[in-house]
Parts: C-alpha cells; sequence; structure tokens
C-alpha cells in the first residue's frame, strides 16, 4: 500500500482547513459587550429577547438578563429595569414552582426554563435596587435588596452563614434604611457587612452621613459552568480569572481613596452548594450509565443519552462582574475629570486598565425632576479607555485565544443557545487572518 | 508502511496548526496610550452635566440640550433667550420638532425608541448618563463612528 500521497495531501488539507476553520470571525452581542460597543450590545440582546420569547422559552431567563446587563453599563437604566423585573418574575415563578421548569426530573437539565442560581437571582435584583436607590425610590429599593437577600438564602451551601453573606445587599439595604431614618435597621446590617468583609471601611452611618458620592465598581468576570469532572451529568463552577484586585478613585489627580470589596461572585457561586436538582441530574446520568450497559434495555440508555437527559446544564449569566466594590466620598460641588486605576494582588497598577472620565459634576441639578442618589456604577475593562483604539479592540473578541485567555475566560463553549443571537450585519469569512468575503 | 511520511505528516500538521493559530487566531495586544488627563471644552451642556449658559438649541446657533423643565425656561428667560415667550410656547418649540423630553421618560442614555441624543441627529433630549461614552460624546460633540466590521 502507498501511503505516500496521503502523507502528504492529508496534512496540507488539514492545514487548508484550520486555516479556513479558525478564522471565521461571527459577530455575537457578546462580542460587543466585552468589546464596550454597548449600543450594539443592547441591540443584539433586544433581538435575542424577541427571538427566544418566539421559539426558545427555557432561555428567556438569560436572554434578559443578558440584556439588562448590556443595557446597565450602557446607562439605560430603564431598559435594564425593565428586563431584571421580567427575569426575576420568570426566576421566582420557576423557584416556587408556579411556572414552568418542573419537567427537569425527565428532561434534559438544559431544556428546562433557567431559573438563575442562586447568587445570579441575588444579583438581579441587587441591580434592580441599585436602579431604584439613584433614582431615590427608597421603598422600592429596600423591597429590591431584602429579595436580593432571600434569593441568596436558598443557597444550599452546608454552612448556614453562606445564606446569608451576600454582602453587597446588606450594604445597600443598609444605605437605604439611612434613607427612610430607620437607623437601628442600618446598623444591622451594616454589622452584617463587617462581619463578611471585615475589611471594608464604608460601611457605617457616620461615615456615610459626611459623604455626597457613591462609587461602585465591578471588577472582572463572573463564574462559569463546566461539567463535573467526576459525575459529568451535572454542573459546577469554574471561577474566572481576572487580574483586577483593587480600584483607587482620583478626582482632578488627587486619590480619595481605594475601594472596599463587598461581593466576590466566584466565592458565591463556589459557596452555593449543592441542590436537589444537582442530585437527581447525577442520578439521571447514573441511570443512563446503567441502562446502557444492559442487555435489551441499552437501547434505551442510548436513546436517553442521545436526548441528552444525563447532560450537565452549563447555562449561567455570561455579564457577571466577578467582584462589586465601594467607595463613598465627599467631593467638592463643580466639575472634575474622575480617574480610576487598577492594581493587580500584588498592588502593581495595570495600566492598560486606567478609566478616565471627564465632566464628572457634583451638585444640585438645576430641575428638581432630576434629583436623584449620586451613586455611580462603573466597570473594569481592559483596554476600555485606550486612546488608540478607543472603538475596542479587535483581540476583545469572544473567541480568539489569546484575549480569552487574558480575560480569564474561555474554557467553556463560547456560544452556547443563551449567548444571544448573532449579529447578522456583522458577519465575515476570513482565510488566514485576512477578509475573504462576507457569510 | 512508511513510518518516516507518518512522521513528517505529523510534523507537517502540526506546523500547519501552528501557523494558522499564529496568523489567524491569536492577535496580539496592540499599541496603548492612556486617555489625556485633561478635558476637552465642552461644545454642548445638558442636565446632567450642567447648564453652562449656551443658548438652547432650538434657537438658532444654539447648542444647550437641557430640558424644558420651568426651572430651566427660568433660566434661559434670565439670560435673555425667548423674550416674552411663556412656558407653553417654549415647549410648543421642543414639540414641534418631535422632540422628547424627561417629561415623557428618562433614564434611557438615549438608546430609547426615540434615541439617539438630539445632539447626535436623533429625537431623545434625556439627558446622557454620566460615566458613559454617550456623555462625553454629547458634551463634546464627538461622536465615535460604530465599528462597522468584526474583529
Amino acid at each position: 500500500m502507498n501511503l505516500r500521497k496521503p502523507g502528504l495531501v492529508l496534512p496540507l488539507l488539514a492545514a487548508v482547513l484550520l486555516l479556513v476553520g479558525c478564522a471565521r470571525h461571527q459577530r455575537y452581542p457578546i462580542n460587543a459587550f466585552y468589546q464596550y460597543d454597548y449600543e450594539t450590545a443592547v441591540k443584539g440582546y433586544r433581538e435575542t429577547v424577541v427571538e427566544v420569547n418566539k421559539n426558545d422559552e427555557k432561555n428567556i431567563v438569560l436572554a434578559d438578563v443578558h440584556l439588562a446587563s448590556a443595557s446597565f453599563v450602557a446607562g439605560n437604566y430603564h431598559d435594564s429595569l425593565e428586563s431584571l423585573g421580567r427575569a426575576s418574575k420568570v426566576m421566582d415563578d420557576v423557584e416556587h414552582g408556579t411556572g414552568r421548569g418542573q419537567a427537569a426530573m425527565v428532561l434534559a437539565q438544559d431544556l428546562r426554563v433557567y431559573k438563575g442560581e442562586p447568587y445570579e437571582r441575588a444579583m438581579a435584583y441587587t441591580y434592580m435596587g441599585l436602579i431604584y436607590f439613584r433614582r431615590g425610590d427608597w421603598e422600592n429599593a429596600r423591597s429590591a435588596f431584602n429579595l436580593a437577600l432571600l434569593a441568596d438564602r436558598t443557597s444550599k451551601g452546608d454552612n448556614e452563614e453562606y445564606r446569608d453573606d451576600f454582602a453587597l445587599a446588606h450594604y445597600l439595604i443598609g444605605r437605604t434604611y439611612l434613607k427612610l431614618g430607620e437607623a437601628d435597621n442600618a446598623a444591622i446590617s451594616f454589622n452584617k457587612v463587617k462581619k463578611y468583609m471585615p475589611d471594608n471601611r464604608f460601611a457605617d452611618a457616620a461615615s456615610v452621613a459626611d459623604t455626597n458620592v457613591t462609587f461602585v465598581v465591578e471588577l472582572g468576570c463572573g463564574p462559569g459552568k463546566i461539567p463535573d469532572p467526576f459525575v459529568g451529568s451535572v454542573d459546577t463552577i469554574r471561577p474566572c480569572l481576572y487580574p483586577e484586585r483593587s480600584a483607587e478613585i482620583l478626582v482632578d489627580g488627587q486619590s480619595i481613596g481605594r475601594t472596599g470589596k463587598l461581593v466576590d461572585m466566584n466565592y458565591q457561586a463556589k459557596t452555593s452548594g449543592s441542590s436537589g436538582r444537582d442530585v437527581a441530574q447525577a442520578v439521571k446520568g447514573a441511570a443512563v450509565a446503567v441502562m446502557k450497559q444492559l442487555p435489551f434495555v441499552g437501547i434505551l440508555g442510548s436513546v436517553a443519552e442521545m436526548a441528552g437527559v444525563n447532560k450537565a446544564d452549563l447555562r449561567h449569566w455570561r455579564h457577571m462582574p466577578g467582584e462589586v466594590h465601594v467607595l463613598e466620598a465627599k467631593i467638592p460641588e463643580g466639575m472634575h475629570t474622575v480617574q480610576i486605576n487598577f492594581y493587580d494582588e500584588k498592588g502593581t497598577e495595570l495600566e492598560r486598565f486606567r478609566q478616565v472620565h471627564y465632566y464628572f459634576r457634583v451638585g444640585e441639578p438645576v430641575a428638581p425632576e432630576l434629583k436623584g442618589e449620586p451613586l455611580y456604577v462603573i466597570r473594569s475593562g481592559m483596554d476600555r479607555h485606550n486612546a488608540v483604539r478607543p472603538y475596542a479592540a479587535e483581540y476583545l473578541a469572544w473567541g480568539q485565544a489569546g484575549p480569552i485567555l487574558l480575560q480569564g475566560r474561555g474554557m467553556e463553549s463560547a456560544f452556547g443557545p443563551d449567548a444571544g443571537m448573532p449579529i447578522k450585519t456583522e458577519c465575515t469569512w476570513t482565510f488566514a487572518g485576512r477578509a475573504a468575503g462576507s457569510c | 508502511m512508511d513510518v518516516r511520511w507518518t512522521r513528517r505528516g505529523f510534523l507537517l500538521t502540526v506546523v500547519s496548526g501552528l501557523s494558522a493559530g499564529l496568523s489567524g487566531c491569536v492577535a496580539e495586544l496592540g499599541p496603548y496610550q492612556a486617555k489625556a488627563a485633561s478635558a476637552p471644552p465642552i461644545k454642548n451642556c445638558f442636565d446632567t452635566l450642567g447648564h453652562q449658559g449656551f443658548k438652547p438649541f432650538v434657537l438658532e446657533g444654539g447648542t444647550c440640550y437641557c430640558n424644558p423643565l420651568p426651572a430651566q425656561m427660568a433660566v434661559w428667560r434670565k439670560e435673555g433667550h425667548f423674550g416674552d415667550l411663556g412656558d407653553d410656547d417654549i415647549l410648543q418649540r421642543y414639540s414641534a420638532r418631535e422632540i422628547k423630553t424627561l417629561a415623557d421618560h428618562r433614564d434611557c442614555n438615549n438608546l430609547c425608541r426615540w434615541g439617539p441624543h438630539v445632539a447626535k441627529g436623533g429625537k431623545c433630549l434625556v439627558p446622557p448618563t454620566p460615566l458613559t461614552d454617550n456623555y462625553e460624546e454629547v458634551a463634546t460633540g464627538k461622536f465615535k463612528a460604530a465599528p462597522t466590521k468584526t474583529a
């Protein structure tokens, strides 16, 4: 047998396939989000929500929380609140068994309606509360933060303390209690922050009283999911790695201090613990494996496997921050330039993460209609304020090997059913990195 | 079986794969230049930025995009704009252009169905959200074009 020709042809064919296959870039809302092109991300996720409502009801929560994240970071709090409202309604319905989702005992996990993990539900309510808080709607803010704490209490961790350690919501509800004139309740909430985040110096009624601006800073990336290495039919948390670990805020070039951490989402995810759902899913996985070994019944096992009954559910909220920090400050009235420096765990500044925001105004608005709480949310990101390529950063595209590692993302499937509809107009084929036509 | 060719084939495949990765799949970080610490001059004013004494945009050559709320209209009158026009007449100037103001909606950062911001050619006059790109773009009058091609 002459193997000389196949020995040459096959590698060459493989090389060509590799060049073409690797170079295809289709843009999804998730790409736009991580390229800081939030307007496009919002548009893409809006289309996704419409599509999912028509054809993919099980992913409705994810479509809405992704739209909420993109809208929130784009400064469109109105739409963010609307999306979060819809998502939380479905999450609650499924969690309390009043809606869909109970069919998971017989269906594949990723065929059931996604209800969100406890930390995801807690974060959804926290974002809602933040929007109400900014508006000065204290009653609704209190309700939302209470629901966030309630969601955290559904954590299935072995340790009781994990069910009440969402310090971000404790801090914000403490601030809300102060606005409502309930100093005693505020003190209880701030004491919980001190218990769970002892290094945070901001949870204090006296210090809050002497400030006029609050910065909430979101750092890094939140947890993902992978199939459990031992029980492949259940998911396990994969913490996201990211370099930024603390932030410093400067006003007109002068430091006003370092932020204090209020929550670590990767820790929250790890301490969620296993649930009844996980046990049921592990049993399904084991049952399929056993069925496949039995004569006559084996075919049923194979059918069940093909239907994905024993598949782990890897869906998750892809725009969750890794950590949320806070800084309260007293800034003189007037116009300022705000700079945010980010540092790694050794305290070295991450220059490419630096942000500079112009025309930050402190003071009463002319119109009373605009009154609200001066609370500002900032999200970290590499090259977000890179003056060379302000419209970011081709290499930040989701799906490219280098930046995936830099962003601490990527061992998971990049384009799951929850990643959003492709942005069709921006799909191109390339060959060896060069544009070769549109799709 | 000719083992040498199989080995060579394997090497070729690995090298091809690596070159594919290097040429098409792995992108370099690219240059970096920090954003200047000094702010460029303000061209347009709006409510969240604070009124800067500019003329309302509904008047010839105006660059004030503050909302026509009662307190703001009083400020404009003090500055000598709109002459003897009453509040309703001033509001009429905005509604004639189909502008949607804070009286209609809020908190959208001009990403609503009436967006973008009036200064960018849209119909939305909701003041941009501080610390966002839209806020700086409207203030400076320099608008970034959205990316037209994918990475």
